[in-house]
Order: structure tokens, then C-alpha cells, then sequence
């Protein structure tokens, strides 16, 4: 518009611009084009501009046309540019607190209760609804399409074939599953909640969303791990969360939670001597994370296979505070209660000395060498050996001193024992007269401190070593003598004697007791 | 006021047409063709990640064969010869356009501009050329200066039912004019808000502004041009048979699912390649001219998709979700056919949940903990500039010399952001494979060691973050000879080539080699052409071309692991090449066409391919170096003018495009489990896959005053699939027991080749060209493609990188479908 205003006032002077600026309407009341051009060139007087007018005339004209039509055409090509300047927005679809509407009418002791004889998976054909909490899955690996949920009857895991539950169904959530069209399972003589054709009678992902309801948002407090004892566990307590307190890795600070390639079974001990093992697959985020020496408390969910208890560790946060002291040993005040299952598999007493003497002690009677835990490299084949060893020669002086120590064993508990035997393996280097110097004992009535004022009877050692070198050898079967079968503080020892012509060096390695 | 109106009706409605520009006086033949070729590259070319598969064509060849073949072939995604685009030479004005990282042609950033790219000059394969020393596959120069435009406004619309719907364009030219300054401009776009695939949508835009002026009465000539096309698209995905059939829809697109009641595509594509180009000719004397340029561009494309931390796999078609999966029970796999086949609802289970990744986002978030599920895009930008002169002159009569010298620069920037974190607060950059297999080592897992446990948030770079600094000089010369008899050509290239990798991220799997500047690679390259022409007569010719030449190898393919570190394969060199070939032209009053044999031979090449590995379980890249091809056959191209009525056109080819050798593979993990694994791949005489190896195409074609009607007939066979190279390792059959049969069953679908079935479809074009006064043109053509709407033509696919010999069917083959009718309408005006 303004550029033909422009062009137009170059040339009028008169009212005729007033008129043109109203452009359209002048345009549309003339009739041709004619008429249009007419109107245009009427008011002219000044002569010299007639030409170059008329060919700003045409130039306006069909410039004008022109303008008209491309401006139409812009604008609906335009429509394009409002398109693509608008990014696509996606607003997130509204969150809602998830909700249930029916109410339960069983319990988990009541499923397993009725399901207790079943032994293929058996369709639940009754329409029961069963409310839970999510006390356990696969967030760290550990545990494998599956979870684990819990009411205050018990608690059972359900097979799901898919990855990373925990994003669907964090701990703590409370769910309602109904029950009708799935399976129940036995597996490892337990039962479990899957179905039927599937491998591994897992429920298929979408069948599983029909079946198990959300309701709330997930309460990770809601559901505090019960304090439980090693010796104390029963059928209620297969699969909930529990706690032990007080207890330690046996091979703490040594191995880590899983081997490499394999699952691990990782023997716990608490106070009074009871172990369960704590079951880790290599898949599991903390599987090379070591075992925490000392004691401390462990969570996790207590499993049971073919009648042994096992620990499934759920995440890394389940590892409580750990390198407190060790657990005293049982000599007569704190008794654990009477077990009516005892722990079946366990040793009384395996000493390895593989990084100190463990809970063995020693006394110095004579001399001032010591029972000593010792290590040792072979440079050929790098292996190393560890052990307790006790000499009397003292190698700066290259002289023997006379010296009689003891290496004596923690109290073990045999009360409730009826046979039990000892082996070891040891190797004796510049012995002379192993028989007499090199001896095995046993008492049930030591404490503490000097040895000598306990009674002590001898136990043969069957095998000997050369005594010409460090070769270990097993000491062979040493059978526990009947007189101190049943009793609760049973020491064994070992007792080096020398004079000062000839010293030993006895070493003592893998003592155990079963 | 009325005249308005009847303009704009006219427009509208009669769907006015078009006038050739330049070629006006070369017969209105080709112009249903012009009017076509330009919807070809947009609507057969969906580019998506594949786009850099098909050939293409931007300017009109000469030859029956090029012309026929490439546009109504390229539907089944047909490459000439075989060969890769990035032997498809295409200039702007002089300066070469084919960028130094993949070593193609950005086809989409002249979108929607087609009416100022139709004219240029086209040399057919290794022919030799004016403005460049050529290469195998031909050279294109598009000629956009803005004095070559007739003046004149041209206006068109399209509709179409392919991946967009409506096409608009308007040009304007103010010619070459007596002041010496000549003006183009123009703008176009195209839309849908849903193409032919559900899930996708087209929004585009393109501009163009052009000036030159011409000095001293034309001896000098300066242009300038500057154009682009931004576009956000969403994509289509290939899908497995077994979902094709569950849906009962060969189209089906797993990217896409409600959100809120709309559709949401995963995978979205945004992109916009500015360039700027600045070209001068000067006419030195009437034999001599030297041509210089410089052009830029910056291209700025990204893609989106989802990506996911711990938590379920949340693509529709994974494996997992299918029936095939439960083949313990039938029971289960039937409810989860039935799930696939419930269509309707609106979280139907066919398509990806997007409250589902929401709410699981939502419950992580409520703990305090991470996203799970993001949208991530992925960024291939590029800067390059490329600065050109080349000089043409005739020494006498007979002797041609063209000689040429180039100059580019290239940045290419490739990260990833975080598009959308789906309702979570945050996302720790870590890589997700190395976290699961190392927790213990949480220098391992980071992405950047300069900021380890780094919280990302929306818009922030994570993952990856590198540069590729390339820069190459070339030198070449070429001499035509001509005589009465016989023609012949010689003519050599050199270049020199330099590539180094810049790092911003200090990767833990590769502490020492992926931060800051990496090693310089540089190569010295040469080429040598020679051949002629012998005149049988004027009307029958004979020609040979043979062409040998080495190339610096693409950084695409030179790095490893480009994303994650600086090492390249163990012996980078530059790859060879031999090509030759022999033609019989024929020019007669009613037949002309041509007769061509071919051999091309590759040696050196490098192939790299990325992929999750099953039993490593992250994801890996398997290069392979000293990789041999062969692409041979034999082409026919030929034109019948029966009278002035009927013309018969053929284009058809005879090929083989196979693998020589079996080439050294090296697989490296990208989550730093294992060392990287040497072992050969065994890929002697298996097929170069996703291209048609047998096609013909017939055309029936009856002009009546101005009126053009075509039927053409096209045919394919010999496709193949893309192969994975794992398939072929030898280490994963060590458990076959050749005498158990259950097993040789297993290892024969695992390594046979697949070959897709034949097809043979049918087109139809209607056109119409009208002159009115003024010079002033109307034109129309409708094309209909696949008119027996034939769906169950495979394009193309690829073997899955994951194995499982014990249950081969367990990862089949991904597949893509043609659609099945469509049509293509356009109309233009030109005044």
C-alpha cells in the first residue's frame, strides 16, 4: 500500500490521493481497468513526467495484480511456517494415586495352609484376594523375576517373567493380588504363586497386571524387618523379612558376597554358634562387594530350599553396621534356648588360620617365643600357605631356648554331641623328638590363663610328619574321647616343648572338629 | 476486484500449471517428467535413518536409462549400479555438496525448493565432465543462480497420500536483467499432520533468496544464494514379520502411542541445513572460463528416541511381548495374541504405553531416585565450507582441458541431549551396560570422567560429546581430445586428506584415548581416469570408460567407537577402486538408447556396524576392514517413437553386487567388558543387501495435444537382505554338531541369505499442460503408483545383530513394507 502512495504522491497533488489511499474502495467501484488508469492519469499537468508515469502506471499495475495474488498465496503458504515454528508440546499425562476398591479375604497362612499337600502347580480356581506388602525384588539383581510379599501371617513370592519389577512395584508398596486363574507352585518343597505352562511357571507380564493391584503410593517403612535368631526360625517365618543381629561372615574380610562367575553360599555365625548361609548370585549389584568382617547385623529375605534356611540379601543397604567384636564364646552365662531343629552341616570348630590365630590363644609357660600366626610364598608355584607356628630358636643368635607353650583351642559346646573327631595338618621342620615335643591335649575344664592348672588329658596324634621339612601332612582322624562327649567346654591344645639342644618348628594349620 | 477473484479461482480450482523455465524449446516430452521428478526425492525418500541408502536425483539425465530408472525405481528403494550415494557427485553452483563425514548429499535441505532446482548440468557416471574430476556414480551440478531463472512467477500445489499430504511453493525471478542484476526468491513447505503411516506427521519449511549481478557486458558474473528447509518430522520403523501379520497392517509403525488421547512419536526428526553459497564466472576469453565458488552450510540435524535405565524394555515388538515368546504355552500365547489384535482403546498394546513410562518415572521420582524411562536426540550437526575454481578451456578445436583445484573445511559435532525427562527430575550419566556388569567400579561406568555422577536435566549434553575436524585439498586435470573418429580423455586427481578427533568427554572405558585431540590421521589420495568414444557413425557410438582411484577413508566408518574414543582400526588406509565400462549408443530418428556392461571392483573398504550383542549383552560396534565388493552387470535403456502419438520406453538392468572376500572383523564392546575380539566374518559371494540387483521398468506413453498419458510397468527381483555381520562368525557355531540335523537346521537359517520375493507393480500418470497468453502456463499431473495396491513388497530390512543358535527363529529380521496405492497430484501456474 504505501508503496504505491509513494509512487503516487510523487506525481499528485491534487485530493486524488486522498481518494487512491482509500485504495480498494476507488478500485472496486471502477468497472476496467481502463477506468482505473483513467483516474489515474486525469489530474496530470505537469508535462515532462507523462512518460516515465506512464511507465510507473504499468509497473503499478501489473505490479499491483501481482502483489495481490502472490500476498494471497503467501498466506497459505504461510500456514506451513506456523506449523513447523510450533514444536509439538507433550504435556505428561495426569499421575493418580493408584486404587482398589474390594476388600481381602485371605490371608498368606490361610493359601498355604489349603495348598500345603499340592505338588504340581494347581490352578486357584477360588476367587480369593489376598492383601500385601512388597517386602522384596529384583532391584539389585539378587533375586530374579520375582517378588516377595508379606501380611501378618507370612509371607510368599510370586514368579513374574520380567526385568526390573522394582520399577513397577517398589518395596513397600501395598498390593492386592486375586488370586482366581493363577497358579500354585512347589518348588524346593515351599510354595510359591505362579502359573501353569510357562517356563519356569513364571505369569506372564500382562496376565500379572490383570491379577496383582496396586493401591497407594509404596510406604518403603511400612514394613519393618522382624528380629529373628539362627536357631529359632520356623514354617511362619519362610519368606519374610527378617533380621539377625550380632553376627558374623565366617570368612568376613576374606571373600566377597558372590564368586565370579557362580552363586555363593556364604555361612553366617551368630553368638552361640549357630550358622545359616547367605545365598548371593554373581548377577547381584554388591556380588563383588567383600564380606564385612566382624559382626554386625544382616536384613533379608529368609528362604528356605529343601529344608535349609537360606539369607537372600535384597540390596546393599540390607548389610547393616558391621566390625563390632566377635561373639563371645558360650562358657556357661548366656546359653542359647533349647533348639528343637539343630542346625544340621555345621562343624564345631574350623580353624584355617588363614590371616591370625581366630579365636585359638596361647600361653607361654617357659621362654619368651610364642605361638605365632605365620604365612608363607612359595616363589615357584605362588602359592601361600598360612598357619600358626611355634619355634624356640632364636635365629639371631642361632641359639635354642628351652620353651613350653600352648596353642589352645576356643570352648566348644559338644552337650549335644555324640561322636565327634578332630583333624589338622601340620609339618615339623628340625624335629627330633615329635612324639614327646610336639603333643595334642584335652580339657574340659580350662578358662583362662595358665594351662597347667586345668586338667588336661593327652590325645595321640596319629600321623606324624618326617620332620625334615615344612611338607604339610594331615594329622589323620583323632576321635574325641568318650569322657568328653556331652560336655559344654571342651578346650583341645597344642603343646610345644623344647630344651635348649634342639628346637622344633611345629606348624599347625586346618584344625577342625566335626 | 473481480479479476482478483478470478485469479485466485482460477488458481484454486482449475489447478493451473507450468511452463519449462529453460528446456522449453527441448520438447514438452520431458515435461511431465520435470513435474514428476520433483515429487520423487520427496516422497520416496522418507529419510529416515535409511534415507542414506537410496540414489537419488535431483537434475534430469539425459539418458533414458538414468531418467527412467531412478524415478520410477527408486519407490523400491533402487540404487544405480549398486552403488553407495556417497558416489553421487552433487554440486550448488560449482561447489561441491556431498559432506566429508558420510560423504552424501543432504537431500533434504533443498525440500519443498524443487522449482528452483530442476536445471543444471549432469555428467552420467564416469564420463568425463566439466566442473569436477567425477566419480563412479556421476556428477550433478545445480545450477541456482539467480540470472538463469526465466522471469517469472511460478505457483504450485500438490496433495498426495504419502508421508505428507500438501506441498506449496511459489518462485519468483526477476530474470537476467538489463542492469545486470537478476533476484530469485522463493518459498515453499510441506505438511501433514498425519501421513500415510499412522505416527508420523511432516512439517516443513524452506526458503530461497538469490542475486547476481553480471559485469562488464557478462564476463564477469557474481551470485549469490542462500537457502534452507527446516523440518520436524516423525518417523516410520521397520517391524518383525510376526507383528506385521499380528496387526494384519504391513505399515505398522512401533514408534508411536497415545499420550493424553494424541498420537506421540518416539522418533522424531529435526533438521535444517542452512547454506549459503557465493560462486563467480569469468569468461576469460570466449575459450576460456574460470569458475570459483565458495559455499557453506550448517546442518543441524537431530533424533529423537527413547532410551531406557533398569527398567523393562518399553518397545512394543520386543521380543518378549510377542506370542512367540510363550511357545511353552499355547494358552498364554493366545491371550497375547489376542492382545495384539485389540487395536482400539486407548493404551492399545501395539503401540509403546506412554503413562506407563510416566508412572513408573513418577514412582522413581517419589523415592528420590532417577528417570527410568527419557527421550533422548541424538545430534548430527556439521559446519563444513567448501571453497572451489575450476577452469574449462579449449586450446584449439580438439583439445578440451578442464582443471580444477578444492578446498573444504568440515567441523562435524555429534552429542546427544536429554529431549524430555518424562515426568522424572533427573537422570545420572552413566553408561546403563557398564553399570550392570561393573558396580564396583564406578570410574568404569561414567560417561565423563571430568563430572562423574553428573545429574543431567532437560536440554543438558550427556552420553557422548565429540568433534571431527576434517580438511582436504584436491588438484585435478583432465584432457579431451577430439577427432573426426574417435574421442579420448585422460585425466588424474590428487588429494590430500586430514581427519583428527576432538573429545569434550572423558569416557571410562577409555580414560586415556577419548578426551581432547586424538591422533591426526592423513592420507594421500590420487585417481586416474582414461577413455573415449569411437563414432561408428553419427548415429552409432561406442564408448569406454575405466577409472581407478583411492580414497581416503569416511571418519564415519574410521573410528571404532566414535562416540566413546579415538581409536580407529588397526590399518586405516585409504580404499581402492577400479571401475570400468562399455557402451553401445545408438541415436536414430525413432530409437535411441544405450547398452552398457559394467565392472567395478572395491578393495580396502571399511563397514561398520552397531549393534546390541545378546550374549555381551550391551552394545557393541563390529568393523570390518579390507572388505572386497564387486558391482558387475549389464543395463539397457532404450526409446521407441512410434509416431507422434505412442513412445515405448525400457530401462532395465541385470546385476550382481556381492562381497569378495571374507574381511577381518573386530567386535568392541562399548561397555568395556571384554577387549576387543578379532575374528573373520564370512561374507564371500553373499549379496550387498537392500537394493534390487534384477529391475525393469516398461513405459507406454501417448502424447495428444498436450495431453500425456503414461502406464509403466515395473518389476524387481534379486533383494536381499542387509546382513549382520555376526551371523557370520565361526566362533558361534562351535556347538553345531554337523550329524545332528536339528542343529544344521539351526545354522542354515542363521546363515543363509535372505532373498525377498519379486514384484511387479503399475503406474499411471495423467498430465496436462495449457498455454495461455502472456507466456503464461498452466500444468497438471496426476500420478497413481502401485495401482493394484500390492502391500506385501518388502524395501528393505536387516538381520538382527542378536543370536540365539539354539532357537534360531527367536530374533527374526526386522522388515520395511512399500505402501501399497497411492497418488500424487500436482498443479502449477507459472505467469
Amino acid at each position: 500500500m504505501s508503496y504505491l502512495i509513494n509512487i503516487n504522491k510523487k506525481v499528485y497533488k491534487t485530493y486524488h490521493v486522498n481518494k487512491l489511499f482509500r485504495t480498494r474502495n476507488n478500485y472496486r467501484s471502477t468497472s476496467s481497468p481502463s477506468a482505473y488508469m483513467r483516474s489515474f492519469i486525469q489530474p496530470l499537468t505537469c508535462e515532462a513526467s507523462i512518460n516515465t508515469f506512464r511507465i510507473k502506471q504499468d509497473i503499478n499495475k501489473t505490479k499491483f495484480i501481482r502483489m495481490k495474488t502472490v500476498r494471497l498465496f503467501f498466506s497459505i503458504v504461510l500456514l506451513s511456517i506456523l506449523a513447523v515454528s510450533c514444536e509439538r508440546q507433550y504435556d505428561g499425562p495426569p499421575i493418580e494415586i493408584p486404587k482398589y476398591s474390594r476388600e481381602a479375604n485371605v490371608t498368606v497362612a490361610k493359601l498355604k495352609e489349603y495348598y500345603a499337600s499340592i505338588t504340581n502347580p494347581t490352578l486357584i480356581e477360588t476367587d480369593f484376594v489376598l492383601k500385601a506388602r512388597v517386602s522384596a525384588n529384583d532391584v539389585s539383581g539378587n533375586v530374579y523375576k520375582q517378588i516377595y510379599i508379606q501380611d501378618e501371617t507370612g509371607a510368599i513370592n510370586i514368579g513374574i517373567d520380567q526385568n526390573s519389577i522394582f520399577t513397577y512395584y517398589p518395596v513397600g508398596q501395598e498390593v492386592f493380588l486375586e488370586l482366581k486363574g493363577l497358579y500354585m507352585v512347589k518348588y524346593g518343597d515351599e510354595l510359591q504363586i505362579g502359573f501353569g505352562n510357562t517356563q519356569a511357571n513364571r505369569i506372564p507380564w500382562e496376565a500379572l497386571q490383570l491379577h496383582l493391584h496396586k493401591s497407594g503410593w509404596p510406604d518403603s517403612t511400612a514394613l519393618k524387618p522382624a528380629l529373628r535368631t539362627i536357631g529359632a526360625l520356623t514354617d511362619k517365618d519362610v519368606n519374610t523379612l527378617v533380621k539377625f543381629e550380632n553376627i558374623y561372615f565366617v570368612n568376613g574380610g576374606k571373600n566377597t558376597f558372590a564368586l565370579a562367575d557362580k552363586a555363593s553360599d556364604e555361612p553366617i555365625k551368630d553368638g552361640a554358634g549357630k550358622s545359616i548361609i547367605v545365598r548371593t548370585s554373581n548377577y547381584a549389584s554388591f556380588a563383588k562387594t567383600q564380606l564385612p568382617s566382624g559382626s554386625g547385623d544382616l536384613t533379608g529375605i529368609l528362604g528356605r530350599y529343601r529344608g535349609t534356611w537360606q539369607l537372600i540379601v535384597r540390596d546393599k543397604p540390607d548389610v547393616g553396621k558391621f566390625g563390632g567384636a566377635l561373639p563371645s564364646n558360650p562358657g556357661g552365662t548366656d546359653l542359647p534356648p533349647v533348639n528343637p531343629n539343630p542346625p544340621v552341616g555345621g562343624d564345631i570348630l574350623n580353624e584355617p588360620f588363614s590371616t591370625s590365630l581366630g579365636d585359638f590363644t596361647e600361653f607361654s609357660v617357659t621362654g619368651a617365643y610364642v605361638w605365632k600366626w605365620a604365612s608363607f610364598t612359595d616363589k615357584n608355584t605362588n602359592v601361600t600357605d598360612t598357619y600358626a607356628k611355634m619355634t624356640g630358636y632364636n635365629s639371631t643368635t642361632k641359639t635354642t631356648e628351652a620353651n613350653e607353650d600352648w596353642l589352645i583351642s576356643p570352648a566348644m559346646d559338644l552337650s549335644k554331641i555324640t561322636t565327634a573327631a578332630l583333624t589338622f595338618e601340620h609339618a615339623v621342620n628340625y624335629g627330633s623328638n615329635m612324639q614327646t615335643e610336639q603333643t595334642l591335649w584335652i580339657s574340659s575344664d580350662y578358662n583362662t590363663g595358665n594351662p597347667t592348672a586345668a586338667t588336661w588329658t593327652q590325645l595321640t596324634i596319629p600321623t606324624y610328619p618326617a620332620g625334615k621339612d615344612f611338607i604339610f601332612v594331615s594329622s589323620g582322624n583323632i576321635a574325641i574321647p568318650a569322657a568328653f562327649i556331652g560336655k559344654a567346654n571342651v578346650r583341645i591344645a597344642f603343646k610345644y616343648t623344647c630344651g635348649t639342644a634342639n628346637s622344633a618348628t611345629w606348624e599347625v594349620r586346618k584344625v577342625l572338629v566335626k | 476486484m473481480r479479476k482478483i477473484i478470478y485469479i485466485v479461482s482460477v488458481f484454486l480450482f482449475s489447478l493451473p500449471g507450468f511452463a519449462q523455465q529453460v528446456k522449453e524449446k527441448e520438447g514438452t516430452k520431458n515435461d511431465t517428467l520435470f513435474n514428476k521428478a520433483a515429487t520423487v526425492n520427496e516422497i520416496f525418500l522418507g529419510d529416515d535413518d535409511s534415507e542414506q541408502e537410496i540414489s537419488s536425483t535431483v537434475l534430469i539425465s539425459n539418458d533414458i536409462y538414468l531418467s527412467q530408472s531412478r524415478f520410477q525405481l527408486s519407490q523400491f528403494r533402487f540404487r544405480v549400479r549398486g552403488y553407495e550415494p556417497r558416489y553421487e557427485q552433487r554440486f550448488i553452483n560449482g561447489v561441491r555438496f556431498n559432506d566429508q563425514n558420510r560423504g552424501v548429499f543432504n537431500y533434504a535441505s533443498i525440500g519443498a525448493l524443487n522449482d528452483l532446482t530442476r536445471n543444471g548440468d549432469v555428467v552420467n557416471f564416469m564420463n568425463p565432465g566439466a566442473f569436477s574430476f567425477g566419480t563412479i556414480g556421476g556428477s550433478e551440478n545445480i545450477n541456482m543462480r539467480a540470472g538463469s531463472y526465466a522471469k517469472g512467477t511460478k505457483a504450485t500445489l500438490s496433495y498426495t497420500n504419502r508421508i505428507y499430504y500438501s506441498r506449496a511453493m511459489i518462485t519468483h525471478a526477476s530474470g537476467l536483467r538489463d542492469d545486470g542484476w537478476a533476484f530469485v526468491g522463493g518459498i515453499g513447505g510441506r505438511y501433514s499432520h498425519e501421513g500415510n503411516v499412522q505416527g508420523t506427521f511432516y512439517n516443513n519449511f524452506s526458503y530461497a533468496l538469490g542475486v547476481e549481478k553480471q559485469f562488464d557486458n557478462g564476463k564477469h558474473s557474481l551470485s549469490f544464494i542462500t537457502f534452507g528447509s527446516p523440518v520436524q518430522r516423525g518417523q516410520q520403523g521397520g517391524s518383525f514379520q510376526e507383528v506385521y501379520d499380528l496387526v494384519g497392517d504391513n505399515l505398522y509403525n512401533p514408534n508411536w502411542g497415545y499420550q493424553n488421547g494424541e498420537k506421540r512419536n518416539a522418533r522424531v526428526v529435526t533438521a535444517f541445513d542452512p547454506t549459503v553459497v557465493l560462486s563467480h564466472i569469468w569468461k576469460i576469453n570466449p575459450k576460456m572460463t574460470l569458475s570459483s565458488g565458495v559455499g557453506g552450510h550448517y546442518q543441524r540435524y537431530g533424533t529423537t528416541s527413547l532410551n531406557w535405565y533398569n527398567g523393562p524394555d518399553p518397545r512394543p515388538d520386543y521380543y518378549r511381548y510377542l506370542p512367540s515368546y510363550y511357545t511353552a504355552s499355547p494358552e498364554v500365547a493366545g491371550f497375547y495374541t489376542k492382545l495384539w489384535q485389540q487395536t482400539c482403546g486407548d493404551t492399545p498394546f501395539s503401540q509403546i504405553n506412554w503413562n506407563n513410562l510416566y508412572a513408573v518415572n513418577a514412582l522413581a521420582a517419589k523415592q528420590g531416585l532417577g528417570a527410568v524411562y527419557m527421550v533422548e536426540e541424538r545430534r548430527n550437526d556439521l559446519y563444513e565450507l567448501t571453497a572451489n575454481s575450476t577452469l574449462n578451456t579449449y586450446l584449439n578445436d580438439n583439445l578440451n582441458i578442464n582443471a580444477g583445484v578444492e578446498f573444504r573445511h568440515t567441523t562435524s559435532k555429534q552429542f546427544k541431549t536429554v529431549k524430555d525427562l518424562l515426568g522424572a527430575n533427573y537422570l545420572v550419566d552413566v553408561d546403563k551396560y557398564a553399570e550392570r556388569d561393573f558396580p564396583d567400579k564406578p570410574d568404569l561406568v561414567q560417561n565423563d570422567l571430568t563430572r562423574p555422577g553428573r545429574k543431567v536435566y532437560e536440554g543438558d549434553i550427556f552420553g557422548y560429546d565429540f568433534n571431527l575436524h576434517i580438511n582436504s585439498a584436491t588438484a585435478w586435470v583432465q584432457n579431451i581430445h577430439k577427432t573426426t573418429y574417435f574421442d579420448f580423455y585422460y585425466g588424474s586427481k590428487l588429494s590430500y586428506t586430514q581427519f583428527q578427533r576432538e573429545g569434550d568427554m572423558k569416557n571410562g572405558r577409555y580414560p586415556e584415548n577419548s578426551y581432547g585431540k586424538g591422533d591426526n590421521h592423513t592420507f594421500v589420495d590420487f585417481g586416474f581416469k582414461t577413455g573415449g568414444v569411437y563414432k561408428i557413425s553419427g548415429r552409432h557410438i561406442l564408448t569406454l570408460n575405466s577409472l581407478y582411484q583411492t580414497d581416503a577413508p569416511l571418519p564415519y566408518s574410521a573410528y571404532v567407537s566414535p562416540t566413546i574414543s579415538d581409536i580407529t582400526n588397526a590399518d586405516l588406509k585409504s580404499g581402492r577402486m577400479f571401475s570400468a565400462d562399455l557402451s553401445y549408443i545408438a541415436s536414430l530418428p525413432s530409437v535411441m538408447g544405450r547398452v552398457s556392461l559394467f565392472y567395478t571392483r572395491f578393495y580396502d573398504q571399511l563397514k561398520r556396524v552397531s549393534y546390541y550383542h545378546d550374549l555381551l549383552r550391551t552394545f557393541v560396534n563390529h568393523v570390518m576392514t579390507g572388505v572386497e565388493m564387486t558391482n558387475q552387470g549389464i543395463e539397457v535403456g532404450v526409446k521407441w517413437k512410434y509416431d507422434n502419438h505412442w513412445t515405448f520406453d525400457f530401462a532395465g538392468t541385470h546385476a550382481e553386487y556381492f562381497y569378495n572376500n571374507n574381511p577381518k572383523g573386530v567386535i568392541s564392546v562399548e561397555n568395556g567388558s571384554k577387549p576387543d575380539m578379532a575374528e573373520t566374518v564370512y561374507l564371500k559371494n553373499l549379496h550387498v543387501g537392500n537394493t534390487p540387483q534384477t529391475a525393469a521398468t516398461l513405459g507406454i506413453n501417448y502424447f495428444y495435444k498436450f495431453w500425456f498419458f503414461n502406464l509403466n510397468v515395473n518389476g524387481i527381483t534379486r533383494n536381499y537382505i542387509d546382513i549382520a555381520p555376526i551371523r557370520r562368525l565361526s566362533s558361534n557355531y562351535t556347538a553345531i554338531n554337523p550329524a545332528d540335523p536339528k542343529a544344521m537346521e539351526a545354522y542354515n537359517k542363521l546363515v543363509e541369505q535372505e532373498q525377498y520375493a519379486g514384484a511387479v507393480t503399475l503406474d499411471f500418470s495423467i498430465g496436462k499442460i495449457l498455454y495461455l497468453k502472456n507466456r503464461n502456463a498452466v500444468n497438471f499431473n496426476l500420478s497413481f503408483f502401485n495401482i493394484t495396491n500390492n502391500k506385501n513388497i518388502k524395501t528393505g530390512g536387516y538381520e538382527q545383530g542378536r543370536i540365539d543358535i539354539t532357537a534360531p527363529d527367536k530374533f527374526p529380521s526386522k522388515y520395511y513394507y512399500m505402501q501399497g496405492f497411492n497418488c500424487f497430484l500436482n498443479a502449477s501456474y507459472r505467469f
